[in-house]
């Protein structure tokens, strides 16, 4: 709990890890304002039903057992985003469990705001970009795009080789590049 | 097309350094597309996570219990079944070789056996059976065997349980050798059937005729072997004459020993 006094401003995320394993509360906030918004990012990317709920439980969980993790900030990355890929495997198992229903309020046009209608259609042409990758390729290029994870630490999110990594990435380029937009990504002027 | 896309192009593409190429642009639209979403705060339950340090590790080691205790019953569930199934397999194996060995397809020397006796019902001859004046009988009976499963016990006088197989003809000792029926034993019929054979023939013995019958003799001789070997007082005694003076009256001391005692 006590505060170290030559600590910086803004600590690193291997001095973030070390004070959250010594109990102190900067520490935990720290972890959390550095990793929780590829996080969350990443879980929109994925099409989570509640990305934000699902980033709170991905660090609830990260907190809860940092004691069994015992490796360094480099590592750190990757437990966290596995976290986060198990708990993504689990809300899209449950969804598909669940019938579907919509929300009438949603559904209503009138009660969608001019960003969030951005939103929604650049999240389409996103989603429409990607359809033509496998499950894997879109998974790779997204935590790299997205999470801006690193090769290693993909390979190890994803529990396959460097090699098949890499391998992942350059058919999913190639395919992206066969398929090229015709029309670019939509500005919010080109939507209004 | 795309044989420029090697692993230098592909990590440039992908870290976002080739936005003027049309791919690099794509990326990096999908990049900005999701950078543009703001981090979320913290719910309530891991604010206050946050706030205390993970002071509520209480919980944490709770849960770690759960865990552990849900291990336990896990292991111990595999373990009784695994320990089911092995007693169960057992069970299965012993009731099987306990049925083969009352069916008499394998002989398990630590079991009970199940005693299976051959009874040859010799039926009498009739008055037709007299030899014809050619020496041949008329008609010759077909002898009736009985097979009967005896129950295991001490007592050989104990009643039969099931007859097994009846009416068939008489298994000769060439046919056991033959299907290895170990519970076949002829030598009990022949000693039975032959009882009468060497009264018979003892009386034929008395008689005149020397000559027949060797093994029968044979036989007796052994017997007499027997009853004579199996007491040592006739071996050391039978080459004096006094012996054979006192050869009946066994229970006597021996006359020598007197001697020697007295001496």
């Amino acid at each position: 709990m006590t505060s170290n006094p030559h600590l910086p401003v803004r600590p690193t995320l291997q001095d973030a890890l070390d004070l959250a394993r010594a109990g102190d509360p900067r520490g935990f906030e720290e972890l959390y304002g550095q990793l929780a918004g590829s996080v969350t990012r990443f879980a929109h990317s994925r099409s989570a039903e509640d990305p934000e709920g699902l980033t709170n439980d991905v660090f609830l969980a990260a907190f809860r057992h940092l004691e069994e993790f015992d490796g360094d900030d480099d590592d750190l990355r990757g437990w966290v985003f596995t976290i986060a890929r198990n708990k993504l495997i689990d809300d899209a198992r449950r969804r598909s469990r669940r019938p579907r229903t919509v929300d009438a309020g949603v559904a209503d046009a009138d009660h969608i705001t001019a960003s969030a209608e951005s939103d929604v259609v650049g999240t389409d042409w996103v989603h429409d970009q990607l359809e033509i990758l496998t499950d894997e390729q879109r998974e790779v290029v997204l935590l790299r795009v997205v999470g801006g994870l690193t090769v290693p630490e993909i390979a190890d999110v994803v529990k396959r080789s460097i090699g098949s990594v890499k391998a992942l990435q350059r058919r999913a380029l190639r395919q992206l590049e066969k398929n090229l937009p015709q029309n670019p990504y939509p500005t919010d002027a080109e939507w209004r | 097309m795309s044989e420029h896309l090697n692993d230098e192009a592909v990590e440039a593409l992908l870290s976002g350094h080739e936005r003027d190429q049309p791919l690099g642009a794509l990326l990096a639209s999908i990049a900005d597309h999701y950078g543009a979403i703001a981090p979320s705060d913290p719910r309530p339950e891991l604010a206050t996570f946050i706030s205390t340090g993970g002071a509520d590790a209480a919980a944490a080691v709770d849960l770690i219990g759960v865990r552990r205790r849900r291990k336990r019953a896990v292991a111990a569930a595999l373990t009784g079944t695994v320990v089911g199934k092995m007693m169960i397999g057992v069970s299965v194996a012993a009731a099987s070789v306990v049925g083969m060995q009352a069916r008499g397809m394998v002989d398990v020397p630590m079991l009970p056996d199940t005693h299976h006796r051959t009874v040859v019902q010799q039926p009498e001859p009739a008055e037709s059976t007299e030899p014809t004046p050619d020496r041949r009988p008329a008609s010759v009976p077909t002898p009736v065997v009985t097979t009967l499963a005896v129950a295991p016990s001490d007592d050989a006088s104990s009643a039969p349980i099931a007859p097994i197989v009846a009416n068939t003809p008489p298994p000769t000792p060439v046919d056991a050798a033959e299907h290895h029926d170990l519970r076949y034993r002829p030598q009990a019929l022949v000693d039975s059937s032959d009882e009468s054979s060497h009264d018979g023939e003892r009386s034929d013995d008395d008689g005149s005729d020397d000559d027949d019958g060797s093994d029968d003799h044979d036989d007796d001789a052994q017997h007499v072997a027997v009853d004579n070997g199996s007491s040592p007082e006739h071996t050391g005694d039978s080459d004096t004459a006094d012996d054979a003076d006192h050869g009946s009256d066994h229970d006597t001391p021996h006359p020598g020993r007197d001697h020697r005692d007295d001496d």
